[in-house]
């Protein structure tokens, strides 16, 4: 019976693999052709890996022991596909994307940026018309109306002051990046959630930028991880996957093969961060 | 970290995985608790569990999922999903309204009565099909999450 398989990355179909390289079930990884791609997989045995900090490093590992060997896309952790027959229908299916981004990205590396703000309080009374002891005089719907409406121009207000840090900050770190993702406010005290494409060579600039940021911004909270493969660069499937201001993680599940044009788009560094403070 | 040695991961796995971690890691360390807490979906946060997983269910999954035995379930959150995603256009539309100066004092006092006793009205629903707010931000695929600014 053909065993599922599970799939680390995309490669050029002449990239070799490096010896004696094992994935999940300790596996013998090999690749799947199809015209000038690969993907490189190993069958597994126990069903889909679950998202531990061990099977994210094992991935990652796996992933990053590729790409010595010549251009290399990641692919999403906890992504299996039913047999090897699959994989290659995968890679046909969205043949003219994946090379494309392996072109793009093959090389390229990614880190990841959190900035963490104490949330600007805006006074209610400044900004709620009829506040005060006129607001008690006025009736329940009134009231009601006016205290959504105060809580409305604060929200207004906190995005606009997020905004304006967040151009701030990119205008230092986008010098040094070919592309970037940015996403403001996903939490009211994570103020800007941002991940940026690098040539490996533009590193040392990037982290110099990001250290001078963090001197002239002593009241916020940086977080910079990385070098990471580019995951958050490949180009979605169609309808297969959830926006990028997503408040939830996709997960395979543990027995089932995920959707065959399941390439990778979620953060590899935001699932470590997490897994990462649970073992500390 | 070489493949090498992630197949010889055994005991000490957990203590190598934070070693090489940390070296990709740089900014304000000392506050990474907070950094996890914010990077983790709302659902998901200790003491945050579904109000169905208390009446012995299972939690509420991002997506609607058309299982037999949950179908009413899966159909009452759609429904209110889609009256919540009005309610807020409604309740905006007035703040505007409010906001520009349109309204009569009357106006006001009744839109903002309406809009009450709806807010009222959906939290009993909510809590009678044990969902929560972000049960209610379905995912719409390439648009977006239903409640996303």
């Amino acid at each position: 019976m053909a065993s599922a398989r599970y799939v680390y990355a995309i490669l050029g179909c002449e990239t070799s693999l490096p010896p004696g390289l094992r994935g999940f079930d300790d596996a013998v990884v090999s690749v799947v052709r199809w015209r000038a791609l690969a993907a490189a997989t190993s069958p597994l045995e126990r069903g889909a890996p679950r998202p531990t900090a061990e099977n994210l490093w094992r991935h990652e590992a796996i992933v990053e022991a590729l790409r010595p060997q010549g251009p290399a896309l990641p692919v999403r952790f906890g992504t299996v596909l039913a047999d090897a027959s699959a994989v290659a229908d995968a890679l046909a299916e969205r043949y003219d994307v994946l090379a494309a981004d392996l072109a793009r990205l093959g090389d390229k590396v990614e880190f990841g940026l959190n900035v963490l703000w104490d949330p600007p309080i805006t006074p209610g009374e400044d900004l709620a018309p009829g506040s005060g002891a006129a607001l008690e005089a006025q009736g329940l719907g009134a009231r009601y109306l006016r205290t959504q409406l105060a809580a409305y121009r604060r929200e207004a207000a906190m995005r606009e002051r997020a905004g304006a840090l967040a151009r701030e900050l990119d205008g230092e770190l986008s010098v040094h990046a070919l592309e970037r993702r940015c996403t403001l406010l996903p939490t009211p005290r994570l103020v800007v959630r941002a991940a940026y494409l690098l040539e490996p060579g533009r590193v040392p600039a990037f982290q110099d930028a990001f250290a001078q940021l963090r001197r002239a911004h002593p009241d916020l909270r940086f977080l910079l991880s990385g070098p990471w493969p580019p995951y958050s660069f490949v180009t979605p499937p169609e309808g297969g996957e959830r926006s990028a201001n997503s408040r939830q993680q996709h997960e395979a599940s543990p027995h089932q093969p995920t959707d065959r044009s399941n390439v990778g788009t979620s953060s590899m560094s935001e699932h470590i961060v997490k897994k990462r403070e649970q073992l500390s | 970290m070489s493949t090498t040695e992630m197949s010889a991961m055994g005991d000490g796995a957990d203590e190598d995985v934070t070693r090489d971690f940390d070296q990709r890691l740089s900014g304000d360390l000392a506050a990474l608790s907070e950094f996890a807490h914010e990077l983790t979906p709302r659902g998901n946060r200790p003491g945050a569990e579904s109000r169905l997983g208390d009446l012995g269910g299972t939690p509420v999954p991002g997506r609607i999922n058309a299982n037999p035995d949950t179908v009413e379930h899966d159909l009452a959150k759609l429904v209110l999903a889609l009256i919540e995603l009005i309610r807020r256009l409604l309740e905006k539309q007035a703040l505007r309204r409010v906001e520009a100066g349109s309204l009569g004092e009357d106006e006001i006092e009744r839109l903002g009565q309406t809009l009450l006793k709806l807010e009222q009205k959906m939290d009993e629903l909510k809590t009678t099909f044990g969902l929560q707010d972000e049960d209610l931000d379905l995912n719409l695929g390439p648009l977006g999450d239903l409640m996303a600014e």
